[in-house]
């Protein structure tokens, strides 16, 4: 079954064309991979699918309905969820606080009724991401991976049905990826669609099962991620200096 | 559950948590209020609670926002002034009793403040700064343009008190101070607080928590505007005059740094400082003419050491309990 | 006629004093609420150094009184800048409201020192001219060209010199003028002394034309802030500009209506401009 279909989807910003004419793809329950270089486009491309950007043309649907446009929020009770390539934490909040922001949204606060109930939710959530002994740390003092990881736990507490990471692993630790990669396949497993930007492409091979190239807000390629790493059209235009990690991961 | 229900409950339930984390000093200053209203005929002692009072509503009402959502709002005398005026004219021409004109100016406010709110929504930092000063300078201008009505530099005279006594007006008012802390204490601890405090620095983190952000600010907003123009209500009632001071832009300066004095996102940091403000200010007075000097000097001194507040000074985080005593429970 | 002129001639004085609120922010990301009080202070010293140190001498006096006054406000300035705004000079907030709170002091100070009646100053030059069949007096004339020779000056100085330099480097990208090598606390004092010394400008400029009295930061502090944000917080043509439209839209009102009715409409320019174009008028793209 098909998830989210996006076509025709474009933005541009002046004579820029940040997204241009994209069409693809994700099925549900799979782990949907976009790769390109600095600037193709990708964090725009999010942008669009979860509502943080207005369009200029094309269509989104989601579960066979047309979400694009709609406001970030409306689209997180649709099951849509999303985390940030910057993260910026809720600063003087405590990283349990901060994981009581989403039991807020309207598709949960009606399911935890009580003081009980949503602490012990945040406090799962908490777990998963293996944060439960700093639940009262400040997000000031937590170290960037932490904040990462909290991040995207805040998204996954939105209990999504798609969730789209916006480069997850840069900026973290070899134990901080090894967690994360992880909680990405529990994901995957309990029937979550994930869709990730990535750079680390070591990381992200070894997840994703369907691989997206952008170039200059266009798609380059699509397939398989050993297909992908062959096409000589992504080599050229992507690959380049990094070509080699790529190839090691691929092959 | 039914809607209405639901949101019942929640508020009791607030309500029930505001009084559990009440802080202690507080409880000892509003007794000691009702004891000296209760045994001092001491008319100077009384008015000069009075204004305590009614500066610790005003400073409350500007942190339940300002606090939580970190924005600087220059112009809360926008809502005071507004409450103050249409609880005036509403007690001069209708005859309308206190009972009635306090609620209603207090819920004109609040609908003055949702409209602000939205407005404001968009704008952040200095743009948000100017447009509440520019719209308590547009109220003040409007006042003067409608003299007829608002008695222009005059401003409206003769309006009832609570009661015939100081005392006993005194009394209302620390019951009305009362009443509004927990209230607002209840909505700070709410996930109305939690929300407003997520917005800060990250209003895209909540956005793509299924949060619409707009609704909690102005709400917020409207929450503010309430209790101040619960506050401007009282002072008409216990002046029983009302003068363009009420929406100057001097009182909205006052509010901001004596809140801030207080520190801000605490509630009572921001009405214990405009209490002990209030008091020291009139203290003062055996040194008349350096007074004000002395004031605003003292102001900036306090602002200097504890940039952040006194509430939210770092000798509090160490003294977990002195500040349980004095601001109440943390959450 | 008398519209344009007038126009002309107060709008060169909100441009000094709005230059210089915008050049602070966009060098330190800080809004000085006490740039109102450092007009004020401007009058008040020129008022001071001329009656208490020069005696009420002539021309001379006057003129030297003028440049201590200068002086001193922007010795001002830099004391406010070291012992107070350095504190917590990254946020926006502290500095917003120490500044207010400054403002404050120096407004009870002076209520105390110089009562809260209007102070006066004795013009530079006396008489009036005729400017296409319009008279105006000779000091309101003189303010256009001199507040011009000081913005142009001001430019120039930014422009050419390597102070200049170094101050738009550090209003462009703090952590590049680091990695060069500049001092962005210092280029932030001087920056906000420069400011001082062009609304202290402004102040003994309008000295002798207007009444001051020490609650007059707070309006002077409100037209500041509005240009800036008209002009487009950060941009100093765009400043100079607002400063000029706000005068004519003032002036012609004034001239139309009422005073009050004047002020209002003003004020309500600026709340739509806030709500419409936040970005300001010179700034071609929206936020």
């Amino acid at each position: 079954m098909t998830l989210l279909v996006a076509s025709n989807l474009s933005r541009h910003f002046g004579g820029v064309k940040a997204v241009n004419d994209i069409s693809f793809e994700i099925p549900a329950g799979t782990v949907f991979g976009i790769i390109g270089p600095n600037g193709a486009g990708k964090t725009s491309l999010f942008n669009l699918l979860t509502g943080f950007l207005p369009p200029t043309s094309g269509s989104v649907r989601f579960r066979n309905r047309e979400i694009l446009g709609e406001k970030p929020y409306h689209l997180v009770d649709a099951g849509i969820a999303r985390s940030f390539q910057l993260v910026k934490p809720f600063f003087g909040m405590t990283a349990l606080e901060t994981l009581m922001v989403p039991i807020w949204s309207r598709k949960l606060r009606l399911k935890f009724l009580t003081r009980e109930m949503r602490e012990a939710s945040a406090r799962a959530q908490l777990d998963r991401i293996g944060l439960a002994d700093k639940a009262n740390t400040l997000v000031d003092d937590l170290n960037q991976g932490d904040l990462r990881l909290l991040d995207i736990a805040r998204a996954v507490s939105t209990e999504p049905e798609m969730l789209f990471l916006d480069e997850p692993f840069s900026g973290l630790g070899q134990e901080h990826v090894t967690r994360l990669s992880s909680i990405i396949t529990d994901l995957k497993q309990s029937g979550v669609t994930v869709a990730i930007i990535e750079h680390r492409l070591r990381e992200l091979m070894q997840l994703v099962e369907h691989v997206m190239v952008m170039n200059f807000g266009s798609k380059l390629a699509e397939g398989k991620p050993a297909d992908v790493v062959r096409n000589p059209a992504v080599i050229e235009a992507y690959l380049g200096s990094k070509g080699m990690q790529f190839g090691s991961a691929g092959g | 559950m039914s809607r209405p229900l639901l949101i019942a409950r929640r508020a009791a339930a607030g309500l029930l948590d505001a009084i559990q984390a009440l802080s202690l000093v507080f409880v000892i200053i509003v007794a000691g209020i009702v004891i000296t209203a209760l045994t001092s005929s001491n008319f100077y002692v009384l008015e000069i609670l009075v204004l305590a009072v009614i500066y610790m509503q005003f400073t409350s009402s500007w942190d339940v926002l300002c606090g939580y959502a970190n924005q600087d709002n220059f112009g809360i005398a926008f809502f005071t002034g507004i409450s103050g005026y249409i609880a005036a004219i509403l007690n001069k021409s209708l005859a309308m009793s206190p009972w009635l004109t306090v609620p209603i100016s207090a819920t004109a406010a609040a609908a003055a403040g949702l409209v602000i709110g939205w407005l404001a929504l968009r704008l952040r930092g200095p743009y948000f700064a100017l447009l509440t000063i520019v719209f308590a300078a547009v109220l003040s201008k409007l006042a003067y343009i409608f003299s007829h009505v608002t008695g222009g530099e005059e401003g409206i005279s003769g309006i009832a008190s609570f009661s015939r006594s100081v005392e006993t007006d005194l009394l209302v008012c620390v019951a009305l101070l009362f009443i509004s802390v927990l209230c607002m204490t209840a909505f700070a601890r709410s996930h109305y607080g939690l929300i407003l405090r997520s917005t800060q620095h990250n209003e895209d983190a909540a956005l793509a928590s299924g949060i619409n952000a707009a609704h909690y600010k102005v709400a917020g907003f409207g929450v503010s505007a309430f209790f101040a123009g619960v506050g401007g209500a009282m002072f008409a009632h216990t002046h029983m005059q009302v003068s363009p001071e009420l929406m100057a832009g001097s009182l909205s300066v006052l509010v901001v740094l004596m809140a801030v004095a207080g520190g801000r996102g605490t509630i009572l940091g921001p009405v214990l400082a405009a209490g002990a403000l209030t008091l020291f200010n009139e203290w003062l007075r055996i040194i008349e003419i350096y007074r004000p000097i002395i004031f605003t000097g003292t102001l900036i001194v306090m602002i200097y050491i504890f940039p952040s507040g006194i509430a939210n000074a770092s000798f509090f985080a160490r003294a977990p309990l002195l500040r349980r005593l004095l601001f109440g429970r943390e959450a | 006629m008398e519209i344009l002129i007038l126009g002309l001639s107060r709008g060169s004085v909100y441009a000094l004093v709005a230059v210089g609120f915008v050049l602070v922010f966009s060098v330190g990301g800080i809004l000085n609420l006490a740039h109102g009080t450092l007009f004020m202070l401007g009058a008040y010293f020129t008022y001071i150094y001329f009656n208490f140190l020069f005696g009420q001498g002539g021309t001379l006096a006057l003129l030297a009184s003028y440049v201590c006054a200068i002086v001193s406000v922007s010795l001002v300035a830099l004391l406010l800048f070291f012992a107070l705004f350095r504190r917590k000079i990254d946020s926006i907030s502290y500095v917003m409201v120490v500044s207010l709170a400054f403002a404050l002091f120096v407004e009870q100070f002076m209520k105390v020192y110089f009562g809260v009646t209007s102070t006066g100053v004795p013009s530079l030059v006396r008489g009036s001219v005729d400017i296409f069949g319009v008279r105006v007096l000779n000091k309101e004339v003189l303010l256009l060209p001199i507040s011009l020779f000081a913005l142009v000056a001001l430019h120039m100085f930014l422009r050419h010199s390597s102070a200049g330099q170094s101050i738009k480097a550090v209003a462009q990208s703090r952590e590049g003028a680091i990695l060069v090598g500049i001092k962005p606390d210092r280029v932030l004092a001087m920056t906000i002394a420069i400011a001082a010394a062009l609304a202290a400008l402004a102040g003994t400029l309008i000295s002798s034309l207007v009444t001051v009295t020490p609650t007059v930061w707070s309006y002077w502090l409100i037209k500041a802030f509005a240009i800036a944000i008209v002009g487009g917080l950060g941009s100093l043509p765009g400043a100079v500009v607002a400063a000029f439209l706000l005068s004519f839209v003032e002036i012609a009102t004034t001239f139309t209506l009422t005073d009050q009715y004047g002020e209002l409409v003003a004020l309500m320019i600026i709340v739509a401009i806030l709500l419409f174009r936040p970005s300001g008028l010179m700034s071609s793209r929206q936020v």
